[in-house]
């Protein structure tokens, strides 16, 4: 491993987060990877959708995420306070057969977060 | 690798360890966990860097290497200014931080000197290559 760091992409394109509603649910679905460069704007998304939910769910499906770190993590334990403040519920779906996971429940987090297998199973609630 | 202590150098460090150690032929699980490391340790010297100097700089190096039975392991290094620890500095989850890097590496060892840190994270065994 050696040489010059070669471009650095920029985060946009490292992390998107797309917004869809169904029924009285937000649900925003996050692709690409959540680090220490792209969770700032993961947590001010989501803030957004908070804000505009209204006490209604806000569903977040991180199951097409390639990479989650630990700031990601704090990112969403944060997120999962600001719901609870504002008293909506803010559902994460994650699959739970992938690798990305074993953080959260390496962290104990699975105890903290709502988590979900599904977007269905979500919005069901 | 010498990178900028930029958040954004994060993902070109992931991008650099995978195709490193896919040309190894390293296990799927075990790269990913060698990535999840690096990533942490990355991410801490940034993260104390971005406090300091934006200018400073990070250094990663990886070595594999064979042990008498044959198996194959490799050593990460992480080294950058200032007195940072390897493991994730948000406050709640500090407490796993050492664990998350543990379930992921062998041994963790984070030593300092003249006002710098380096943290070498040794891989757990993988089998030889056939």
């Amino acid at each position: 491993m050696t040489g010059p760091l070669d471009d650095v992409p920029p985060t946009e394109q490292l992390m998107t987060i797309t917004r869809e509603d169904r029924g009285r649910c937000q649900v925003l679905t996050v692709r690409g990877e959540v680090d220490l460069s792209t969770g700032e704007r993961l947590r001010s998304t989501v803030n957004t959708a908070l804000q505009r939910a209204l006490g209604q769910p806000v569903i977040l499906d991180l199951s097409p995420v390639d990479f989650l770190s630990s700031s990601g993590l704090g990112q969403l334990v944060a997120l999962d306070e600001e719901a609870r403040r504002m008293m909506t519920s803010l559902r994460i779906v994650v699959d739970p057969d992938r690798h990305v996971i074993r953080p959260i429940t390496t962290m104990g987090l699975d105890d903290v977060l709502s988590l979900y297998r599904t977007v269905d199973e979500a919005v069901a609630g | 690798m010498v990178l900028r202590a930029d958040p954004a150098s994060l993902s070109v460090v992931r991008e650099r360890i995978r195709r490193w150690l896919a040309a190894l032929r390293w296990p799927g699980e075990e790269i990913d966990d060698i990535v999840m490391a690096t990533n942490e340790a990355v991410s801490s010297a940034v993260a104390h860097a971005v406090a300091g100097n934006l200018h400073t700089e990070i250094r990663v190096a990886g070595r594999s290497f064979a042990e008498l039975d044959g198996c194959r392991r490799v050593i990460v290094g992480v080294a950058g200014d200032g007195r940072w620890e390897p493991e994730p500095s948000h406050p709640q989850l500090r407490q796993f931080g050492l664990m998350l890097l543990h379930t992921c590496m062998d041994s963790v060892e984070t030593s300092r000197e003249d006002g710098a840190t380096t943290v070498l994270m040794t891989s757990v065994k993988v089998p030889p290559l056939p």
